[in-house]
């Protein structure tokens, strides 16, 4: 007898609690709807900064030559100084720590809207550091909803997503500021296309890598890698995969011989800066080991469009 | 020895080791009881007390020891053995 | 499938439920297959570790109750704790030692480069390698008597709320609970869900985001100026505090869900005076455990010496449990200087107390604040050392501390401002409980309505700026 009392007390204790549990349930979603709208609605409402060009390269840009990548893009190469020299409209898309299956997606949502002439990847690898393709893929949540060719992508971040993506703020997560900021923020910032310049000179010596030792690809990733240079080439744009220049001396890296291969394969040309003697020797034009500064920027962008112009030629003829 | 001469004895210790008078001695008395009694001035007393008395502890004595009358039955047991 | 994965949300109602309705006398093996469940989806060859020292230790505490004789107790004692601790030695020096002995030899020219094995520390082991061995001398000084059920030992060992970062808790504690596995009441389960939000809320919102800042900061010291490096180890404390601090409130939310009492970690440790008794304050299961099984035990031996014994006890107890967070000199150097803030205190102890009392001094709000302010600098002072960076980082990190300062590093301005509001609230909270018990009660409001809008703005709160993924991060290189 006494046994079952306790029982009978436990299931009320439960149905107390649950009903407690049931009632911040329906105030959470209260307020994550109110609050997850509002948000959604200013992000889009953007008018510059990251989010603004995310959403621009996913579902406004027309450009005629477009590049995509990660931060070593964004800084590397100047729309305007393109679109000067070969008279094509240029988009910079590169994206500060975005690497390929971010990369995918920006590739599959603009190829479904319109082909560019020219599509250029600067590569980066990105494939030691699997973690953070999945974890950058945090930048598409907000186009979950809407665009379906983004979603499985974004899906690959977790097994979970799809719940957590059931939440309004979720996939604004961390963004609140950056929102807000764009909202209250009258004046206007031009940036050149994407394209932001770095400012600074790296004063220290070069740090030497002998060997990058061999480590275990990532299916996923490496299937991206793949899908990215069929589903470009396939379009019908010229696709030129680039490594730019680095700061940092290696003999051999495994991605990169990987990636040269797959380029092979497919009959994309591969241009690899990253034993070029130009930039290895002058830390002058660099912002970091990775990044080149404005003066860098702007000398290599000059380079790339003289290789631009010839390989375009050859298309031409 | 008689009990009030021991509390009186251990009321001369811990005035020595712990420099102040503000405590009431009685069996239920515990560490948390007096200011300044804690784990740095804990052993002191101890070692005041084995000088005082002229006997020895067993650590094990020690841990099963909670409060001053514990203490106070220990050390009674110790001199009258 | 450590606390904050999504996967641990999923796993512990489950567990919960099929405890519940578990029979009473079955409920200690439903815990146990959990939290091997648990352990095993870590890495399952650790797993061979907690059944390894579960046995050994079964046996040998089985062993010392069942003879007489004091010198064979004492053996059995001194065996078993050598066994638990091989492991322990093994995987957090392994690699220390490794890598010394291949300087060596990279120094003769003798060094063959075959490919290197590095070893993973089995997660939690430093944790259960304690318990087991408080134990075990808690069986030595009958304390407690030795457990018949093997099954009860293993899951002391093993149990997932404590096994990655504790509370260290004792036998006489949880056996018998473990043992009777009663359900919870309502308390139980109400403030054990309020601990495990406000849990997350310090490891999610403050934790993680504090770690970003500081991490950009400390990664790239030679980058920083003297102020903003001020600024990263004063905040790397909170970090700390928020992290294990968050992560215990989680174990001890868990468990009190399961019906099981676990003892408090941390109590608001920026409040102390002096740091006497911020280590009253701060991990605390770890110093009352270091206390009972090192320190008094050494007092004890070196009583004849007076106060110079005491000294000596605490040196040796704070080198020793700076060992235990690693095997490295700035380790070693941290548990040094807690050893001398101690020992300093001890050595003066009498005369600040009676210097308070002749100015009344304790009760006056300047001279507590400035006793509040003094020990948190020391203790950020020698967290610097406990960072696990090297000895030669963290003294050129201090070196420019005092020789060179500048403009406060910001990096991204949201990382900074979401730190800020996460900062303020912990510390809003921590400010009304301890000086305000009673008062500006949220989640303990009497109107239900206030209390449930609360766990609400929480969990909106962590939704908005928790760190919820790796991704947030990458906005931090220099």
């Amino acid at each position: 007898m006494v046994g079952n009392l306790y029982i009978f007390n436990f299931n009320s204790m439960l149905k107390k609690i649950i009903i407690n549990i049931v009632l911040v349930g329906i105030t959470v979603f209260v307020l994550d709807l109110l609050i997850g709208k509002n948000l959604d609605y200013n992000y889009f409402k953007a008018v510059e900064g990251e989010n603004f060009q995310i959403t621009y390269a996913i579902e406004k840009t027309k450009a005629d030559v477009l590049i995509i990548g990660s931060s070593r893009a964004n800084h590397h190469y100047i729309p305007k100084m393109i679109q000067d020299s070969l008279n094509l409209s240029c988009y910079n898309a590169g994206m500060d720590g975005c690497v390929l299956l971010y990369q995918n997606a920006i590739l599959k949502s603009v190829l479904k809207r319109y082909t560019p002439k020219v599509i250029i990847l600067d590569y980066i690898g990105g494939l030691e550091d699997e973690e953070l393709s999945y974890d950058m893929l945090s930048h598409l949540t907000p186009y979950y909803d809407t665009h379906e060719e983004i979603r499985e992508i974004v899906e690959l971040k977790s097994p979970f997503e799809k719940i957590k993506l059931l939440s309004n703020i979720y996939p604004h997560n961390s963004e609140v500021y950056s929102i807000l900021r764009n909202t209250f923020q009258s004046s206007k910032r031009i940036t050149d296309n994407g394209y932001k310049p770095e400012e600074g000179v790296w004063e220290k010596e070069m740090d030497t890598i002998k060997t990058i030792l061999p480590y275990e690809f990532d299916k996923t990733i490496l299937a991206a890698n793949k899908e990215f240079l069929y589903l470009a080439k396939k379009s019908g744009a010229k696709v030129i995969v680039i490594y730019s220049p680095i700061y940092l001396s290696f003999k051999q890296k495994q991605e990169l011989d990987f990636m040269k291969q797959l380029c092979k394969e497919q009959e994309i040309p591969f241009w690899d800066f990253s034993k070029d003697s130009m930039f290895l020797n002058n830390k002058k034009y660099f912002k970091d080991v990775k990044h080149l500064n404005h003066t860098g920027a702007s000398l290599y962008t000059n380079i790339i469009i003289k290789k631009l112009k010839k390989e375009l030629q050859l298309i031409n003829q | 020895m008689e009990k009030e001469k021991i509390i009186e004895n251990l009321k001369t210790i811990f005035v020595k080791v712990l420099e102040h008078e503000e405590f009431e001695l009685n069996d239920d008395l515990s560490a948390g009881d007096v200011s300044g009694w804690d784990s740095l001035s804990h052993m002191l007393i101890i070692g005041e007390v084995e000088d005082v008395f002229s006997i020895k502890f067993k650590f094990r004595e020690l841990n099963k020891m909670k409060n001053l009358g514990d203490m106070i039955t220990l050390i009674g047991k110790k001199i009258n053995s | 499938m450590v606390f904050t994965s999504f996967n641990f949300l999923i796993f512990f109602p489950l567990v919960a439920i099929v405890y519940y309705l578990t029979p009473k006398k079955y409920r200690w093996l439903s815990l146990l297959i959990a939290s091997y469940f648990f352990y095993i989806n870590i890495k399952p060859v650790f797993a061979l570790l907690t059944t390894g020292i579960s046995l050994s230790t079964y046996i040998f505490t089985r062993l010392i109750d069942n003879t007489e004789n004091e010198t064979k107790k004492r053996n059995y004692m001194v065996v078993n704790i050598i066994l638990i601790l091989l492991p322990l030695f093994f995987f957090k020096y392994f690699n220390g030692i490794n890598s010394g002995i291949f300087t060596l030899l990279e120094s003769f020219n003798l060094r063959w480069p075959l490919p290197e094995i590095k070893l993973i520390l089995p997660i939690g082991i430093s944790y259960y390698t304690f318990m087991a061995i408080g134990y075990t001398i808690d069986v030595y000084n009958e304390e407690i008597e030795a457990e018949k059920n093997f099954g009860i030992v293993a899951l002391f060992i093993s149990f997932f709320p404590l096994i990655l970062s504790g509370p260290i808790e004792r036998a006489n504690n949880m056996l018998a609970q473990f043992r009777e596995s009663k359900l919870p009441n309502y308390k139980m389960v109400s403030s054990g869900l309020k601990l495990m939000l406000w849990g997350y809320f310090m490891k999610l919102v403050v934790a993680d985001r504090v770690g970003i800042y500081v991490d950009a900061i400390f990664e790239n010291y030679e980058f920083h100026n003297g102020t903003s490096l001020m600024i990263a180890t004063l905040l790397y404390t909170f970090q700390v505090y928020a992290d294990l601090g968050g992560y215990s409130l989680i174990a001890i939310g868990v468990s009190k869900i399961l019906g099981l009492n676990v003892r408090e970690n941390f109590r608001r440790p920026f409040f102390a005076t002096s740091m006497s008794e911020f280590w009253r304050r701060w991990h605390m299961s770890l110093i009352t455990w270091l206390t009972d099984y090192l320190y008094t035990p050494i007092t004890f031996a070196v009583r004849k010496y007076k106060i110079w014994g005491i000294v000596i006890a605490l040196m040796i107890t704070f080198i020793i449990s700076g060992i235990w967070h690693g095997a490295t000199l700035s380790f070693v150097f941290w548990g040094v200087l807690q050893g001398v803030y101690l020992s300093v205190e001890a050595l003066t102890k009498n005369n600040k107390l009676a210097f308070e009392k002749k100015y009344n001094l304790s009760r006056k709000y300047w001279y507590v604040f400035i006793n509040i302010i003094l020990t948190f600098i020391l203790f950020s002072a020698s967290e610097l050392f406990g960072r696990g960076t090297d000895m030669s980082v963290a003294l050129t990190i201090f070196y420019k501390i005092f020789t060179t300062s500048g403009d406060i590093f910001i990096g991204t301005s949201s990382t900074v401002i979401y730190m800020f509001v996460g900062l303020l609230l912990l510390f809003l909270k921590d400010f009304t409980d301890e000086y305000y018990p009673d008062k500006f009660l949220l989640f303990e409001n009497k109107y239900k309505f206030i209390r449930i809008l609360s766990y609400s703005t929480i969990i909106v709160i962590i939704f908005l700026i928790g760190v919820l993924d790796g991704g947030q991060f990458i906005y931090f290189q220099f």
